[in-house]
């Protein structure tokens, strides 16, 4: 479908969040909790904190649980009776919708399914994605973190976005870039008036300050380089980097219960733990934490994109902004660039 | 709607204990193996303690059962060690890439293994003996640290007997008991006094990473097999085996997807990472 494009004035833009609500709709929206924000669900618009730039996660959860359950198990003598895990999968809500997250959040949907649906397709992931609908709100200011212009989205891109908002004076123009986003417009028709694409504001020149192509191209040729080993001697390997990224898709797979019941769960996990891949013969190919900060370098500007054409980052410096180290990844890859 | 991590159960017909801490284990689905290739794995487990990833080490031809050996060492092994026949394990798989056999045919092959990274060599080379005829001279050299380290010891003779076959067992220095009658020495060291070129044959290798280090080496520089000629199988953590949980790769290749069956020419060509 070609973009369509619609205003909505900002007290109808309330009146169409409470009414999506009103109609069961879930809607999950950065929200203030416990002194931060986050994306979580919302009863009404006010609980939506929309002049936050980024909540401290991504709602990437939502894609890809914290937790989940493949399948649960019950034994009893010999006989094994196991409940597939994609039965009773929640969050793959037809009517669940993201509400005022950023342009890079929304990137990393679509990246993510890339993986998810190699040769193997991970239904669980499928579901949840299908069934989203993401309303995103562009940026006016990035802070010093941000960096998706550099990793070819922009603060303004729709890409991901089943609607994207631009904020003009005291109303947004809604760009819909497909019939998911245009169903849910048409159904509260009332509230948004048609316009034409010369009556959008055009995007701003953002300005990229390193080229990711120069990035690939150091760590394509540089693989025993020393600035791995020497740049991330500070890094402690606390994983926050990964677990507060919208992309890092890792996981692992435990049972959780005992030899009579219990469930097959895969977790977040992270590539900056040592026991991530770790042999059974007390072998580790990744020993030290430059090994794994290069491995988490090469995954997001190396392996994935020669794998599924697209980089595995989105530029949204949550792994800087929280990193306890300071290790800014914009500055990493900016490092790599100039030396390639 | 297909669940990729959803398990079958298959019965333990035979449990054979090879050495102090490892077992082979035969399996079955309604009384037949399943469809797969040598050189290709499965996630096993005892429901409740874990998956854990082994290669199939009996060959493919063998209709009746499909097998894997393997070490107790974890909790998902110890799991697994206490099973006795009739018991059953879940399993996923086949997964992976396999020995491709058609470019084998008519050719000498040299297989190698070292330690329990002989199970894999096993399910290629019991695969090429159960075809005998399509292969030319087929040499099988076994290595491990001691001779109590050694598996398959049961079925030894069956190699031995088979015809142009040339079964050499090696322990290494020190591993060796009194009445020890095969070799002592280090594999690659044995490698190279076998009277074998690098013509017109292939040589598949699996084994400790040490181990495999120096018998490509020892293949390529002293007995001239090209690289292209040299198949070795990798190992690495793994949890999905569908290329989704992201700890196996090499470099841009992933173990368990593009792997784990590769040549020494393709091996050269991935960093360090492994």
């Amino acid at each position: 479908m070609e973009e369509k494009y619609f205003e909505i004035s900002s007290d109808n833009l309330k009146k169409f969040v409470d009414r999506i609500i009103t109609d069961n709709y879930e809607v999950i929206a950065p929200t203030d909790k416990d002194g931060d924000t986050f994306y979580g669900k919302i009863s009404k618009f006010e609980e939506a904190n929309l002049d936050i730039l980024l909540p401290k996660m991504s709602y990437k959860e939502y894609l890809l649980p914290k937790t989940e359950t493949l399948f649960e198990y019950s034994i009893s003598g010999v006989d094994t009776e196991v409940k597939d895990g994609l039965q009773g999968i929640t969050g793959a809500n037809e009517k669940r919708v993201i509400f005022g997250g950023r342009p890079c959040d929304a990137g990393a949907g679509p990246i993510m399914e890339k993986v998810f649906n190699w040769d193997y397709k991970d239904e669980f992931f499928n579901e949840r994605f299908k069934n989203l609908t993401i309303i995103s709100i562009a940026c006016e200011k990035p802070d010093n973190y941000c960096f998706c212009t550099e990793m070819q989205l922009s603060p303004e891109s729709s890409y991901g976005s089943d609607i994207l908002l631009k904020k003009s004076g005291d109303k947004y123009f809604a760009i819909v870039t497909g019939e998911k986003g245009l169903n849910l417009v048409k159904a509260y028709s009332d509230l948004f008036a048609e316009t034409t694409k010369d009556k959008v504001p055009a995007d701003k020149d953002w300005k990229k300050i390193f080229e990711i192509e120069k990035t690939k191209s150091f760590l394509d040729k540089n693989f025993e380089h020393n600035y791995f080993q020497e740049r991330f001697l500070s890094c402690i390997g606390c994983g926050v980097c990964t677990y507060t990224c919208p992309t890092c898709h890792c996981f692992d797979i435990q049972d959780e219960g005992n030899l009579k019941e219990g469930r097959r769960i895969r977790n977040w996990d992270s590539c900056q733990f040592g026991i991530f891949t770790l042999h059974t013969s007390g072998h580790n190919p990744r020993v030290t934490q430059g090994d794994r900060y290069r491995q988490r370098l090469m995954h997001k500007f190396k392996i994935y994109s020669e794998k599924f054409d697209k980089y595995l980052c989105v530029g949204c410096g949550r792994c800087s902004r929280n990193c306890p180290e300071d290790i800014d990844i914009k500055e990493v890859a900016k490092n790599l660039a100039e030396m390639a | 709607m297909e669940n990729i991590y959803l398990p079958k159960l298959a019965e333990i017909k035979e449990i054979i204990q090879e050495t102090a801490d490892t077992k082979t284990i035969r399996l079955s689905i309604d009384g037949k193996s399943i469809d797969f290739l040598p050189g290709q794995f499965g996630e096993f487990s005892l429901i409740g303690e874990g998956e854990s990833t082994f290669g199939f080490s009996s060959s493919p031809l063998r209709k009746e059962y499909f097998e894997f050996s393997f070490r107790t060492s974890g909790r998902a092994t110890t799991g697994i060690n206490g099973l006795n026949e009739g018991d059953k394990i879940a399993f996923r798989g086949p997964y992976g890439n396999y020995f491709d056999t058609s470019k084998m045919h008519g050719k000498d092959i040299i297989f190698v293994g070292g330690g329990i990274g002989m199970a894999p060599v096993k399910s290629i080379m019991e695969y090429c003996l159960d075809e005998r005829d399509k292969y030319g001279k087929i040499t099988i050299l076994y290595g491990a640290r001691t001779v109590g380290d050694l598996l398959y010891k049961n079925i030894f003779d069956e190699w031995k007997n088979h015809k142009d076959t040339e079964f050499v067992v090696t322990v290494d220095p020190g591993g060796e008991t009194p009445d020890w009658k095969g070799k002592v020495g280090f594999v690659p060291t044995i490698l190279e006094q076998l009277p074998l070129k690098g013509e017109n044959s292939i040589a598949v290798v699996c084994g400790p990473p040490i181990m495999i280090k120096f018998a490509l080496k020892t293949l390529e520089e002293k007995m001239g097999f090209s690289k292209e000629n040299i198949i070795t199988t990798l190992e690495n953590r793994m949890k999905c085996g569908l290329g989704k949980c992201g700890r196996c790769n090499v470099g841009s290749v992933y173990v368990c997807k593009d792997g784990p069956v590769f040549t020494a020419k393709e091996l050269e060509s991935l960093p360090n990472d492994f």
